[in-house]
């Protein structure tokens, strides 16, 4: 019981001195919070692009011919089995599969730049897409040109209240009625703010840095207002064998080898395509990331060593000036280890607040680093395993930095500690 | 400087010798922050002047005319034959350009022993081509006019970037690339091609380039030639059709932003989003390219480098630290030094020059520290590195900042100590 | 502000005596009072007092601790500033000079010895000595003259470059004596000078300062020894923050 005692003490002395302590943990604060922040980000974005795949696009890859190269510009109907034979190289599972023709773009004449899409799709293009059904089925092989299924939106573009399966619909110029026989359900908001490279267009660094980003890669902004439109209409393609899109959806951590293993086998079959997929979430999923570790590593310890100087600088001072109040405790019974324990004590009470308040802080950091980057699914969770780890070493070298000045503290005469003062 | 001011700073170096170990503490935590700055410099400022000298080589005074990269839903694919040549001839009158129409692709190529194909871009331009580029040919000759095209008969001649015969042939020099053979597949039809010539790497930090390239896929216009990994072969290798491109070379920064005004009167700036979906010709200039990707490194290791900028941050809040410290326990010093005629301005200074040379010793000692820390980074993470004297200047310049900063509120303290205050309390 | 000081209490006229030959005075104090301010409570360290001290004066300052001696000794050496009262030093009205006038007079005017030395640990004795002279921008090679000079003058010369805490405190307490005495002040301040010394050390400590008085320094010194009181011309009693005379 007398060690809990001198940890109290600690603690007392650590709140009696309010402005001492929060200089002195800002070595640990810091330190902890550089520790786990990153991987906090990563973790979490992972996490995200994991569970909210569909939402955020992270699991979809879409492709189009490439106009700016000499190869053939039209992908066809057969080049689905290219695709196909191309994710099968790569070892995973297609998670949906379509290609669709942009047969009819409809202006809305009271409201200019909305249009209403028809998409003359292969079977599959809604999953494809990343739809959900709301009512219905989905388009089927036997389903001739005049059936259709509807995302959310298009009810509203008609004026009508909503559409169900069995309504007719016909939009302006379209040769014939349409029966619905699908309902889209409607994509939540994060989707329809993200785009097919995965960045959030509503955030407000996106046009800022994200935009200039693309153009310094060379990728120029695409107009594809109509994929987040929600009111496109898919109809099944009858007699038109050009795709204009195809659209497939991987496993999150693939889309990128994926992609380059198309486009690759695209090549051989004298192609050339733009494959567009979220750019930043798979180099999140990859390992090579981690090897940024290394750095956070370094930057941690960095902190941590100069936390540890200055608890060290203070302790061996404060170990001199408090002569005074060690001779004290010593005339009153406390022996050289107890002085030890309590600068000891001290420095695991400093150890550990500063480890705490550092999770925090790096939870902090880790809102703001998520939060800057225009990249849909940017967040963060807390991570368990490198905090702990953290903490752990924080402790350590904070036991170590006060070691000198307890053993100085500890040797002091305790007749000299009185008779100078 | 007057005599009593030179004494105060002998007073300050003094201090800092007299308390060694208070001193090399201080110097310590000093030390860490520029290592810590070094390595933000030789690994990020370093690559980023890297990349901007990289880019120069890019052509700085070259702009391209081509096919937007996407088209809106119904918008038909403008055309880019000889007569958008002639028309970009005679916009440009007067401008001395060199005009070189190019066409390209993506082609599987094939060398001996190997069955799965490289995919390579494939360029197919006239000789002028080059002067686009500001990359010396590294081995062998560039092409020439006289030079054969591929075909299917007759065995034609091509050019190589470095990081193509590296690519193609892993194991050997790329001086030795000079004279091999390939066989390149266009339009189902395989031709053998011979190298004549290879160009110089001018990507210092290909690895880099190649990270940014997880977005090829995305990749178009000007990029994809910008990767210099291309093969480069005469123009009539590739069937009639239209170009995929013209490259421009102009004199003067001058000429380039006359040419792009004039050239963006008739199509389209590429950065003009509406103009995409017109489907209208895009010109793209190349040092505008630049200026982006400068920035946009820029602004991204800023927002990478956040971790780097908090550790000098802490390194100064810690020192500041220490210093006040020392300051505290020094208060008796500090009054007599009031009591003796040392005016604020003179404890001030002094503390000063104790922060500052104490901060500066750090740096001194840091500077190697970073730099071999630094090169064990760039084992460990593949990053690109760069150091010179200057970075040690400007290290050197942060360590004295760091003093300076870190010495204001401890001076501060201490010159506004009331030596009554102190004296008094000792005595009573 | 300081005429109603004034009217608050009445001259001792004592205190003031000589002081109407104003060529005779270097520091008059007149109806100077330190408050301080302690949270909500106003501490009264000095009441308005008068004081006269003449050129070559030797006064012992004598009261129990806490009776605001050390305040007095504080305001006469400029460390600090009356609240109340009007302090003339060779003439200068001294709450009209600035911070900076106010070190330069320490610097030149004014010795101080203290009752714990106030020795700079870590600085040799010749090194403690020159300080002063190094706020007045003395060159180096004069300094270590005048240093040694002082040392001399204190009978310390064969070991200046001794660390303080290696000596004992009566040598100490010679080496802040020759510190005070290197700048030429014209007023030496000793806030007990001998209350850290055994007898012996005291003594010699004592013998150095009545030698000073004799070669024509003004003196004030503070003690609650009446030996030590009545090796001064005259002896001032403070109590409560108000001065009387023995």
């Amino acid at each position: 019981m007398r060690w809990l005692a001198v940890l109290a003490a600690a603690l007392r002395r650590l709140r009696q001195r309010p402005v001492r302590t929060f200089l002195l943990l800002q070595g640990t604060i810091w330190g902890v919070a550089v520790a786990v922040f990153p991987s906090a980000v990563i973790q979490g974005t992972r996490e995200a692009a994991r569970q909210e795949g569909r939402v955020l696009g992270a699991d979809r890859v879409s492709m189009r011919a490439d106009t700016t190269s000499s190869a053939a510009a039209v992908l066809v109907r057969d080049d689905l089995r290219t695709v196909r034979a191309a994710v099968r190289e790569e070892g995973t599972a297609l998670r949906g599969l379509g290609g669709a023709r942009v047969a009819r773009t409809v202006p809305d004449p009271e409201q200019p730049g909305t249009l209403l899409t028809v998409l003359e799709c292969v079977v599959g293009t809604e999953v494809a897409r990343g739809h959900t059904l709301a009512a219905g089925r989905w388009l089927a092989p036997a389903d001739g040109p005049t059936r259709c299924v509807v995302e959310a939106g298009v009810a509203a573009w008609l004026g009508r209240a909503a559409l169900t399966p069995g309504d007719r619909i016909q939009p302006a110029g379209w040769p014939h009625e349409l029966e619905v026989v699908g309902v889209c359900a409607p994509r939540p908001a994060q989707a329809l703010r993200t785009n097919d490279l995965g960045f959030d267009l509503e955030h407000p660094l996106y046009k800022k840095v994200g935009v200039p980003l693309l153009f310094a890669m060379g990728i120029l902004p695409v107009p594809d207002d109509w994929k987040r439109s929600e009111r496109c209409v898919h109809v099944p393609a009858e007699g038109t064998d050009e795709l204009h899109w195809i659209f497939l959806r991987v496993e999150p951590a693939l889309v990128g080898d994926v992609a380059n293993r198309i486009r690759d086998r695209m090549t051989d079959a004298d192609k050339s395509v733009v494959m567009l997929y979220p750019l930043v979430l798979p180099l999140v999923m990859g390992e090579k990331v981690e090897r940024f570790d290394a750095v956070n590593l370094a930057m941690f310890l960095a902190c941590l060593l100069m936390g540890a100087v200055v608890m060290m600088n203070l302790g061996l001072l404060s170990a001199l000036t408090r002569a005074r109040e060690i001779a004290i405790r010593r005339t009153e019974g406390a022996t050289k280890a107890d002085i030890a324990l309590q600068f000891l004590a001290e420095g695991l009470m400093l150890a550990l607040v500063g480890a705490g308040l550092g999770c925090v802080l790096g939870m902090g950091l880790a809102h703001l680093r998520a939060s800057l980057e225009p990249v849909a699914g940017f967040t963060w969770t807390f991570p368990v395993r490198e905090a702990l780890v953290a903490v752990s070493v924080a402790v350590v070298i904070g036991l170590l930095a006060s070691l000198l000045p307890a053993l100085r503290a500890a040797s002091q005469d305790p007749v000299q500690g009185l008779a100078d003062e | 400087m007057n005599r009593r001011m030179r004494s105060v700073i002998r007073e300050g170096l003094l201090h800092v010798t007299r308390h060694p170990l208070r001193s090399s503490l201080t110097a310590f935590t000093s030390a860490i922050a520029i290592a810590v700055t070094v390595n933000v410099i030789s690994l990020s400022f370093g690559m980023q002047e890297d990349i901007a000298g990289d880019v120069d080589l890019f052509g700085r005074h070259t702009l391209d005319v081509g096919v937007p990269p996407a088209l809106a839903p119904g918008v038909k694919r403008p055309s880019l034959g000889e007569a958008q040549v002639e028309r970009t001839r005679r916009l440009l009158t007067g401008l001395d350009p060199i005009v070189v129409p190019r066409r390209q692709r993506a082609a599987p190529i094939r060398v001996d022993g190997i069955d799965e194909p490289y995919r390579l871009q494939v360029v197919a331009a006239a000789p002028a081509y080059l002067r686009t580029l500001s990359i010396p040919v590294a081995h062998g000759r560039w092409l020439r006019a006289d030079d054969a095209p591929g075909s299917p008969e007759l065995e034609g001649t091509c050019c190589l970037d470095e990081a193509s015969a590296v690519r193609l042939w892993p194991q050997r020099d790329p001086a030795e690339a000079v004279g091999a053979r390939l066989e390149m597949r266009i339009d189902g039809v395989a031709r053998t091609m011979r190298v004549v010539g290879v160009l110089s790497d001018p990507l210092r930090y290909r690895e880099l380039f190649e990270t940014f390239d997880e977005g090829r896929g995305a990749r178009t216009l000007t990029s994809s030639l910008l990767s210099f990994r291309n093969i480069y072969v005469p123009a009539a290798t590739f069937g009639p059709g239209d170009y995929t491109g013209i490259s421009i070379v102009l004199p003067t920064d001058e000429a380039v932003l006359e040419a792009q005004e004039r050239l963006i009167a008739v199509w389209a700036d590429a950065r003009d989003l509406a103009a995409l979906s017109r489907g209208s010709l895009i010109v793209f200039v190349r040092k505008q390219w630049m200026e982006a990707l400068g920035t946009s490194t820029m602004q991204g290791s800023m927002v990478g480098n956040l971790v780097w900028i908090l550790v000098v941050l802490v390194a100064a809040v810690m020192i500041s630290t220490l210093n006040l410290i020392t300051v505290r326990e020094r208060y008796d010093e500090v009054a007599l030094r009031r009591c003796e005629g040392a005016q604020r301005r003179d404890i001030a200074l002094q503390i000063t020059v104790e922060g500052v040379t104490t901060a500066l010793i750090g740096g001194i000692v840091g500077l190697p520290i970073g730099y071999v820390g630094a090169h064990v980074l760039r084992e460990i993470v593949q990053f690109p590195f760069r150091f010179e004297l200057r970075y040690a200047a400007v290290a050197t310049g942060v360590a004295i900042l760091l003093g300076l900063i870190s010495s204001v509120i401890p001076a501060r303290h201490a010159a506004t100590l009331q030596p009554a205050r102190v004296l008094g309390r000792r005595l009573r | 502000m300081t005429a109603d000081a004034n009217k608050a209490h009445p001259h001792d006229p004592f205190l003031v005596e000589g002081c109407a030959d104003g060529a005779e005075a270097l520091a008059v104090l007149d109806g100077v009072a330190r408050t301080y301010r302690s949270g909500a409570v106003e501490v009264e360290a000095l009441k308005p007092l008068d004081l006269c001290v003449r050129r070559g004066d030797f006064l012992a300052v004598m009261g129990p601790s806490g009776s605001g001696k050390s305040t007095l000794l504080h305001v006469l050496g400029c460390l600090d500033r009356p609240t109340a009262g009007r302090y003339l030093l060779d003439g200068h009205d001294v709450a009209r000079l600035s911070d900076r006038e106010l070190a330069a007079v320490r610097n030149a005017v004014i010795g101080f010895v203290f009752q714990r030395f106030h020795l700079l640990a870590d600085e040799s004795a010749r090194r403690n000595v020159e300080l002063p002279l190094l706020y007045a921008g003395v060159a180096r090679g004069e300094r270590r003259q005048r240093a040694s000079e002082a040392l001399d003058s204190v009978g310390l010369s064969a070991r200046m470059t001794h660390r303080p805490n290696q000596r004992s405190g009566g040598e100490q307490q010679r080496v802040a004596l020759a510190r005070a005495l290197v700048k030429r002040p014209r007023l030496l301040l000793a806030d007990e000078p001998t209350g850290n010394l055994d007898s012996k050390a005291g003594e010699r400590v004592l013998q150095l300062i009545e030698d000073q008085s004799r070669a024509g320094t003004t003196v004030l010194m503070i003690t609650h020894d009446p030996e030590v009181a009545a090796r001064a011309e005259q002896t001032l009693l403070m109590r409560d923050g108000g001065l009387s005379r023995a």
